[in-house]
């Protein structure tokens, strides 16, 4: 095994991060102060554009496909990788949702608030052709951030250990054996 | 002294921990010991360290994986596994038998964690993996900020 140690030039104040190859090699995507995203380059840690929103930064997540949301309060808004000021909107549903895109549908954005979970099948240019929800019946948090999506697409958790199938159902909600 | 010497004559063939073995599966270890029949039998104590262990150690005095004890006060229980989640590339195990007023040693256990790797001492306060590229990237925090730093790991 053999590891190779690299340092960046910049400071942040991080508050989201993603990975993915957007049609510019592999990039490393950081928010910082929830404000502005930070285009990186994964080999090499340089800067390669900074992009300021016209809303702040909650949350955000990329599709592999040139396409990033970000959400904030009751906005998702779209971007995409080779012009970032192109932006507009889906439509707002709920408080704080978290966002991910789905491993297994291509274009496929998933939210999830306290009372809905949500998809959105958008086309390659983020055009949006569908959109299905169904109602959370956990209702945990207002705030329901930091969602995983299974590699296989399949399942997707969020903060408050709530865990839905790819069709939106509710599966399970994980209880913590110290609580 | 009389009853020291009876019990020593009666008991020593069966008091040897030298097949104390351990062997390791992932994160778990297997250990086991042959066979105890002690009549004065009070306790054995597991040791694990990433130091070799010393004769005169005591557990309560000192930090995790500095070293850690676990008693078990079944003689009859000579398998048993224990979770590890290493800090160090090195552990060591040994078992101590108390009887009476009397302690035996095992053989000493050492092993080696070859998957484990230590990076040069810097904070480490968020880390961030990439999958496709198998690769972690380390935040250090300064100054109130985050700083990037690579840390590609290839196999």
């Amino acid at each position: 095994m053999k590891s190779t140690i690299l340092d960046s030039d910049f400071y942040i104040k991080l508050n989201k991060s993603a990975f993915g190859n957007n049609g510019f090699g592999d990039e490393l995507y950081l928010v910082t102060g929830e404000t502005s995203i930070l285009t990186v380059d994964a080999n090499t840690l340089e800067l390669k554009n900074t992009f300021t929103p016209t809303r702040k930064v909650k949350e955000m997540a990329t599709n592999n496909n040139e396409i990033f949301a970000t959400s904030y309060e009751r906005k998702v808004k779209l971007y995409q990788r080779y012009d970032f000021n192109n932006e507009f909107d889906l439509a707002p549903y709920g408080n704080n949702y978290g966002l991910e895109f789905s491993n297994d549908v291509t274009n496929r954005l998933i939210q999830i608030g306290k009372t809905e979970i949500h998809a959105y099948d958008l086309n390659d240019l983020g055009v949006l052709l569908n959109h299905s929800f169904q109602f959370n019946p956990y209702q945990t948090n207002w705030v329901n951030n930091n969602l995983i999506m299974s590699p296989s697409g399949k399942y997707i958790a969020n903060n408050s250990k709530e865990v839905f199938d790819s069709n939106l159902n509710p599966i399970a909600k994980l209880e913590s054996p110290y609580s | 002294m009389s009853s020291k010497k009876s019990y020593q004559n009666q008991n020593l063939a069966s008091i040897n921990l030298n097949e104390f073995q351990v062997t390791k599966e992932g994160n778990r270890y297997h250990c086991s010991r042959n066979a105890l029949n002690i009549a004065t039998f009070q306790n054995y104590t597991l040791y694990i360290s990433d130091k070799p262990i010393l004769g005169n150690i005591d557990p309560k005095s000192s930090v995790w994986l500095d070293i850690s004890a676990n008693i078990i006060v079944d003689q009859n229980i000579n398998k048993f596994d224990t979770l590890i989640y290493e800090l160090s590339t090195n552990l060591y195990f040994q078992l101590k038998l108390n009887i009476s007023k009397s302690i035996i040693k095992s053989n000493m256990i050492h092993i080696e964690n070859e998957n484990l790797h230590f990076l040069n001492n810097f904070p480490v306060d968020e880390v961030l993996y990439f999958p496709e590229r198998q690769t972690l990237y380390f935040m250090e925090f300064l100054e109130k900020n985050y700083h990037p730093i690579i840390y590609q790991v290839k196999k």
